[in-house]
């Protein structure tokens, strides 16, 4: 018999052998394709054109059902084609018949293929006939349904490969389960810990991408997955990766002696390394959770020392297969012990010098800075891959599109701010610094900042117009100037007014505010502003809105003409006032600190002012609160209050008057005021 | 011909075979024996090829065996802890091991199955011990193999499905070139169907040989002399060897080595009131040689 006919003859058998995957698979796709169809379809009775609507939904790569399937099978399929090696009779069976491994191999691995691709494929082609009797088969879904079977088989390729090379390395099926279900996570596992235990021990470390850190670039199977869903171009990755895994494999089986039925792992060999592997990070993780409840280094060491042994106990029981063999191994569990305590020396000590390291100046091609405390209430915004608006966190849009290439005045506020995180200086607030290097590594640290001995380097910074244009999207946006159709502006008392602009005239509003915007100092964010502005998005879709939010300082005069040529009233006096509201909290700090203030100024206390005098003396002191964490340190700004600002009257439209927060610029302050607050 | 040369074997720290160097030869049965954990089932796994030697070679017709599909065509395996797929029937089975064995004789095996009173289509996992038993050597017979490996095959087999197995072992070898080679832990079993027996413990070859010449060279002799001269019988008998020698008032059993000719011309010199040659069972002469080579027998087989 020639080697292809034994091939399918083999692949037919072993496919009769592993039917009830094969159908287990064509049931669970039938409910993940053509009947979610029929659900969806039924929940979409309000769309257009529902039947592509929901076709399109269906096939869509953010189906989680599907990826979910997709892992699943790849865990069924890996092991379930190669079980007769966890045992010794099949083992012995299958290796004595006259056949090689690799042959074996290749029938087996290509049946396992087969129990995914057939079920989907098949309840793919039933969805398209029923789709297509509602009318509903465009072209673009006919290319949603081929992306989508693509761009799964691709990832169970990969998810397959995986687990096989878990089966291969170890001898039981539970064991290869738990060992194909560390090699999908543990990349993900370990940078979670390192970020948590970097952002516990280190003063200066910046969580830059939530938890999981840049997940893309962790090497895990499970990533990749998520990565191809969200561009599904990646698929050569994919394909590459299967087979460098399926080779891999292919040589382990070939390796695999097949006295390893049965045992935990195939190769002694491993033993030390899965070992280490595994009980220096559950140590570190015990740490870390009894640290979090106790934040104190005992507890830590506590937490280290129980996971350790939980988890070399745990272990060696797993390779002997014994309870009595659980203290066995000793040196190697003492081992795993030094570099656990070793690791965190290296981070609570700050061995190595995270805090204090900068990069060398010649090194960088530009820096970002994120004052967090200032201009807190901009909106942040982008525009997305399907050309709609996507607003961000002010710190991830300044970190990603702030490029200061002139770094003097950047770099020096770094070098200054790194000295005083060495000092173990906690500063009166933060900034978070991005350096980019010339080989396009970003490094990022989280600085304290000290304003009243560095506002001259901040204010030097702030200045820079790429700073700004880190900043603001405004400054930066304009391919998307036809969209900005309209402005929306608060004044200080809170008062709304909305109106919408021709072209020309947003124009000439956004060559104006932009000018302003780029001359702004820090001096200028200490004086009061008129109002906030927002600019009104329109793209006719879902996504249409109000986007940035930017205070227009009493400097702003291009800006504010342009805006009181446009019909907008930005001026305001005391008679637009009906009563300004003040609540005092001073803290109980300030008021120890100062005997005589504690016994003259009473700790809670809520003040009315309402005659015209009163109004027009406060209102020149009264700051919108955009900056006020930011000169909390600065005593020319008092922020212990909460300040309301009831107008006469609202404009037309506006319901109720907008809370606002407002903070006191001390030296603006009427008397009668200062004395009041005991400022 | 099967050869193997300095085959060792170790599971870990634990050594299973050591340094194993016999012959086993075309056309005839060779009986493995040895205790539980003497290394059987390793020893016909690394003639197999399941396993791989960490040390020597087995080679099968002068070929490697050791993931070699041509060699191993000439194999047949069955293990002590037989595995047949899940669900599947003796028919079934058959076809299976038909894709790999392409000499596999299904008529034959039909007509096998019938004779032995198996159902062809009755799932094999329904059968007792000894019926599964009787599929694999079925199938190891109508594999058409030269070699067929049978670990503890006899274990389970009722005494006449034993006598069966005995006579198809036997009409096989008459009818084409077969080399059955049977481990089991029991001498009694093998003693009636082997030619050749090899002695296995704690993982070497205490002795491997021919059995007729084995018997044909060792001897029990019951004899009373006229006077008892007091000297030992192996004054009597040299230069042969004495192997035992049991005194009980003047009636002396001795067991000797060497020819019945030679044996009996001295005994007849020594002018005997009375000599009688004994038969001798393996077990006995197992005692005998492993005794000489410095092993308590009693110990290592029964």
């Amino acid at each position: 018999m020639t080697y292809g006919k034994l091939f399918f003859r083999l692949l037919r058998e072993d496919f009769r052998r592993r039917a009830w995957s094969f159908f287990l698979g064509l049931f669970v796709f039938f409910l993940a394709l053509p009947a979610a169809y029929q659900l969806l379809y039924g929940s979409m009775t309000f769309e257009a054109v529902p039947a592509v609507k929901a076709a399109r939904e269906l096939f869509s790569l953010g189906n989680s059902l599907i990826a979910l399937i997709t892992g699943a099978a790849s865990v069924i399929c890996a092991p379930g084609g190669f079980a007769y090696l966890f045992r010794r009779s099949t083992t012995d069976y299958y290796h004595s018949l006259p056949v090689r491994r690799e042959f074996l191999f290749l029938v087996k691995y290509c049946c396992g293929i087969l129990i995914y691709a057939l079920p989907f494929g098949i309840c793919l082609l039933l969805t398209l006939p029923l789709i297509a009797a509602k009318g509903g088969l465009t072209p673009e879904v006919l290319t949603d349904a081929y992306m989508l079977f693509v761009v799964h088989m691709t990832a169970y390729l990969v998810l397959y490969s995986v687990a096989l090379t878990a089966v291969f390395l170890t001898g039981t099926l539970v064991v290869s389960i738990l060992m194909a279900g560390t090699l999908f996570l543990y990349g993900v596992i370990v940078r979670a810990l390192r970020i948590f235990l970097m952002d516990t021990f280190l003063d200066t470390y910046y969580m830059a991408y939530g938890p999981l850190g840049k997940t893309e670039t962790v090497l895990s199977p499970i990533t990749y997955y998520f990565r191809l869903l969200d561009h599904p171009q990646n698929l050569f990755l994919g394909w590459g990766i299967a087979l460098l895994f399926s080779l891999l494999a292919l040589q382990l089986y070939r390796m695999r002696p097949s006295e390893a039925a049965g045992r935990t792992l195939v190769f002694p060999k491993t033993q030390l390394p899965v070992k280490l592997l595994s009980c220096v990070p559950a140590s570190l993780l015990g740490g870390l959770f009894f640290y979090s409840m106790r934040r104190d280094i005992f507890w830590f060491f506590f937490g280290l020392l129980a996971f350790w042994l939980a988890a070399c106990v745990f272990l060696e029981m797993l390779f002997a297969q014994s309870f009595r063999q659980g203290l066995a191994h000793r040196r190697s569990s003492l081992l795993a012990l030094a570099i656990s305590i070793l690791l965190t020396l290296i981070l609570s000590q700050d061995l190595l010098g995270y805090n204090t390291y900068l990069p060398d100046r010649d090194s960088l091609a530009s820096m970002a800075i994120d004052f967090r405390e200032l201009d807190t209430s901009s909106d942040t915004y982008v525009w997305n891959d399907k050309g709609y608006l996507s607003h961000l966190s002010r710190t991830e849009y300044r970190l990603e599109h702030m490029q200061i290439t002139g770094m003097d005045a950047a770099y020096a506020l770094a070098q200054d701010s790194a000295r005083l995180a060495g000092e173990g200086h906690g500063g009166d607030m933060t900034c978070i610094v991005r350096y980019t290097t010339s080989s396009g590594r970003d490094i990022y640290r989280e600085y304290p900042l000290l304003l009243l001995e560095q506002e001259g380097l901040i204010a030097q910074v702030y200045a820079s117009p790429e700073y700004k244009e880190g900043c603001f999207p405004v400054l930066t946006d304009g391919a998307h100037k036809d969209a900005y159709t309209g402005i929306w502006f608060q004044d200080l008392l809170g008062r709304e007014q909305f109106l919408p602009l021709a072209a020309s005239d947003m124009d000439a509003l956004l060559e104006a505010f932009t000018a302003d915007l780029l001359a702004c100092t820090l001096e200028d964010t200490k004086s009061q502003a008129a109002g906030e502005l927002s600019f009104q998005i329109t793209l006719g879709t879902m996504y249409d809105g109000q986007a940035g939010r930017y205070l227009v300082y009493d400097g702003y005069a291009r800006t504010l003409a342009k805006l009181q040529e446009l019909g907008l009233s930005t001026a305001f006096d005391a008679e637009d006032v009906s009563y300004i509201e003040i609540f005092h909290y001073p803290d109980s700090q300030e008021s120890e600190d100062s005997p005589e203030q504690a016994t003259s100024v009473p700790l809670e206390q809520t003040y009315v002012f309402s005659s015209p005098e009163e109004i027009e003396a406060i209102l020149p002191c009264l700051r919108i609160g955009q900056n006020q964490w930011f000169y909390s340190a600065d005593p020319d700004f008092y922020d212990s209050c909460s300040i309301d600002i009831y107008p006469v009257e609202l404009p037309e439209g506006q319901l109720y008057p907008n809370y606002m927060a407002y903070y006191i610029h001390v030296p603006d302050a009427p008397d009668f005021l200062r004395e009041k607050l005991g400022i | 011909m099967i050869e193997t040369s300095n085959l060792s074997k170790s599971f870990g720290r634990l050594p299973a075979i050591r340094d194993i160097s016999t012959t086993i030869q075309d056309g005839a049965v060779f009986g493995l024996v040895g205790t539980n954990g003497a290394g059987k089932s390793t020893f016909l796994r690394l003639l197999c090829g399941v396993l791989k030697p960490d040390k020597g070679t087995v080679l099968v017709d002068g070929s490697p065996v050791y993931e070699m599909p041509d060699t191993k065509l000439n194999l047949f395996y069955i293990s002590d802890e037989q595995h047949f797929l899940s669900g599947a029937t003796p028919l079934e089975t058959a076809a299976h091991y038909r894709l790999f064995y392409p000499d596999f004789q299904m008529e034959r095996y039909k007509k096998l199955l019938a004779s032995f009173g198996l159902d062809g289509q009755r799932r094999i996992s329904t059968f007792s011990k000894g019926m599964k038993k009787q599929v694999s050597i079925l199938c190891g017979l109508c594999s058409g193999t030269k070699y067929l490996l049978c670990d503890e095959a006899f274990d389970g087999l009722d005494p006449v499905m034993r006598q069966a197995a005995k006579s198809l072992f036997a009409g096989e070898m008459a009818e084409r070139p077969f080399t059955p080679v049977i481990a089991s832990h029991n001498l009694r079993e093998l003693e009636d169907i082997c030619e050749h027996i090899g002695l296995l413990h704690a993982g070497g070859i205490l002795l491997s040989g021919d059995l007729d010449s084995m018997k044909l060279n060792i001897h029990k002799l019951q004899f009373v002399l006229k006077e008892d001269s007091g000297g030992s019988a192996e004054k009597l008998f040299a230069p042969l060897a004495v192997l035992a020698d049991k005194c009980q008032g003047r009636l002396h059993t001795v067991t000797i080595r060497g020819g019945r000719e030679e044996i009996e011309a001295r005994i007849q010199a020594a002018e005997p009131l009375f000599y009688e040659l004994l038969p001798l069972t393996l077990e006995e002469i197992f005692i005998c040689e492993t005794e000489v080579a410095g092993y308590d027998i009693r110990k290592i087989i029964f």
